[in-house]
């Protein structure tokens, strides 16, 4: 079971390092709100129509795809003049509504309904099975390549997006194939750690890498990931404490950290 | 009769590698600039003056494609930009204005050159051994040799948009268009940028379409220019168009002062 819960969280915190450069560089860390929001109407759309209605759309399917859809949208919004913190508030508003109707219908006809949506924002990192573990395994496999493969360009598109534009660079796509990975990465780690948790894990590690400056920010941003989750489960057990807790603890000193004491 | 004249004319404007014919151009259904025409034919070294807000960004993004006319037409080297971009933009080198780069990510200048050529090519986008070699060359070109390592937000004003030149300048484009290269620089710094910019053209690496809010110092040629405020403009070469008379339509808060000419930057009301 230890195994388990290890594995999981050195996968999740390799996950997070993957995904986390190209959020932090590309200033869309308040984007991963709108990802955040989503991910937990998702899952929830997709505990009810699982278990209510009998449709084969798992939580985690439909949590990647309220994820994607709803960062694009956003994307697109900002892309055609609304400011961004206005297309934010729109996503999170419509997100939270989703999410509370869901909750309220997955109370009314789930048995321990409202404890699978609440492991959903807190999670479930202490109750860890091989599914879970497989599920985090999966989706680094299929984000970690990919990130590294069109790292030059997401960083080319993040200092320049006019030049990279007019040099044929297709911005919209790589955004677009970004949120994708993004989402899948998001959902993955916040099927185990909770939503509330997750946006401070999939930031963290690429703005250590952004506040040293690091041109290939990978091998920091790994670091930093794993130590986070990894050492956020390990306190957590001596203080008998669920292991989200712990990470979520550590989550905020290297904040405090990077903001406060870790001037370059 | 008519066919073979409409033929005549059609080989004339294809002749101009630069044909802009009554243009309507802007943001959505919001022109910024109306009713512009001209045309030029390679080389060319082309000035696009104006005070700020008169549509010479506007009009070069037209140029490259990534503005769809409202009205009115353009032809670069035989391609309509806005429905041919990935041919358009394989043509053309641009520089951005350095204002509109987000200077904190932590960018080399071998990756800023270096994109210039990989942006052409399929992903992977990597840095090879013969790349570096190239990139070296492009830096020693615009006066940058051993910089490749340093970052980009380490350089002065002047090195950077140098570094913008050479990274347009890797592609070999056919035209190599410079968004106010001069902006935010000491007479002295322009005066070099200047010069390289004329060395490009002269030894015919590419034509030049430049946009300024006054003449570039220290050219020795006679460019030609584009006088641009919304919906005026003049067109031809400096000597033709800077006289007083047609500065004082397209610049309205133009002042005489003991024999010089100040040009105001005032904006004419669409």
């Amino acid at each position: 079971m230890n195994f388990i819960i290890y594995s999981t969280a050195l996968a999740s915190g390799l996950l997070a390092g993957a995904i986390s450069p190209s959020l932090a560089y590309s200033r869309s860390i308040l984007l991963g709100i709108t990802l955040m929001h989503s991910v937990l109407s998702g899952a929830l759309f997709g505990v009810f129509v699982t278990a209510v209605i009998g449709l084969p759309v798992t939580p985690a399917l439909s949590a990647v795809l309220f994820a994607i859809t709803f960062s694009i949208l956003t994307a697109e919004a900002v892309n055609r003049g609304i400011p961004e913190d206005a297309a934010i508030s729109l996503a999170v508003s419509v997100s939270v509504a989703i999410s509370i109707i869901f909750t309220f219908l997955v109370a009314l006809h789930v048995p321990l309904g409202v404890s699978a949506a609440m492991s959903y924002v807190f999670g479930i990192s202490s109750v860890l099975t091989i599914n879970d573990f497989l599920r985090v395994v999966i989706s680094l496999t299929l984000v970690m390549p990919l990130a590294h493969l069109f790292w030059y360009e997401y960083k080319f598109i993040s200092f320049d997006p006019e030049g990279a534009e007019a040099m044929g660079l297709s911005v919209r796509f790589y955004r677009y194939l970004y949120y994708a990975l993004a989402s899948v990465a998001a959902t993955a780690i916040a099927m185990t750690l909770g939503v509330l948790l997750t946006h401070i894990i999939i930031s963290l590690p690429g703005l250590f890498a952004l506040r040293k400056k690091y041109v290939y920010p990978y091998r920091l941003s790994y670091l930093a990931g794993v130590t986070i989750v990894m050492g956020g489960y390990l306190i957590s057990l001596p203080l008998s404490l669920p292991p989200s807790a712990g990470v979520g603890i550590l989550a905020s000193i290297s904040l405090l950290y990077l903001f406060v004491g870790g001037k370059k | 009769m008519r066919h073979s004249v409409r033929a005549m004319e059609l080989v004339t404007e294809m002749n101009n590698d630069v044909l802009v014919k009554d243009l309507e151009t802007g943001y959505g259904t919001k022109a910024v600039i109306k009713g512009l025409s001209f045309r030029v034919k390679s080389p060319f070294f082309l000035i696009i003056m104006g005070p700020n807000g008169a549509g010479k960004t506007t009009l070069l993004r037209t140029l490259i494609g990534s503005i769809k006319p409202i009205g009115g037409s353009v032809v670069l080297y035989g391609i309509v930009p806005w429905k041919d971009k990935a041919k358009i933009r394989s043509i053309v080198g641009y520089a951005p204005q350095v204002i509109n780069i987000r200077e904190e990510v932590p960018v080399t200048v071998e990756e800023v050159v270096g994109m210039g050529l990989l942006s052409k090519l399929p992903p992977p986008r990597l840095i090879s051994g013969s790349l570096k070699n190239l990139i070296k060359k492009y830096l020693n070109l615009v006066g940058l040799d051993g910089y490749e390592k340093t970052f980009f937000n380490h350089l002065s004003g002047g090195q950077q948009k140098r570094v913008l030149i050479a990274s347009a300048l890797i592609r070999r484009p056919k035209v190599l268009i410079l968004d106010e290269p001069g902006s935010m620089l000491d007479f002295k710094v322009r005066c070099e940028l200047s010069q390289l910019i004329e060395k490009i053209f002269q030894e015919g690496m590419a034509d030049v379409i430049v946009t300024a809010h006054d003449i570039p110092p220290c050219l020795s040629i006679e460019p030609y220019l584009l006088l641009l405020n919304r919906d005026r403009y003049a067109f031809g070469r400096i000597s033709e168009v800077l006289k007083k008379e047609i500065l004082s339509k397209i610049y309205p808060g133009i002042t005489e002062s003991e024999g010089l000419i100040i040009l105001g930057e005032d904006h004419v009301k669409p």
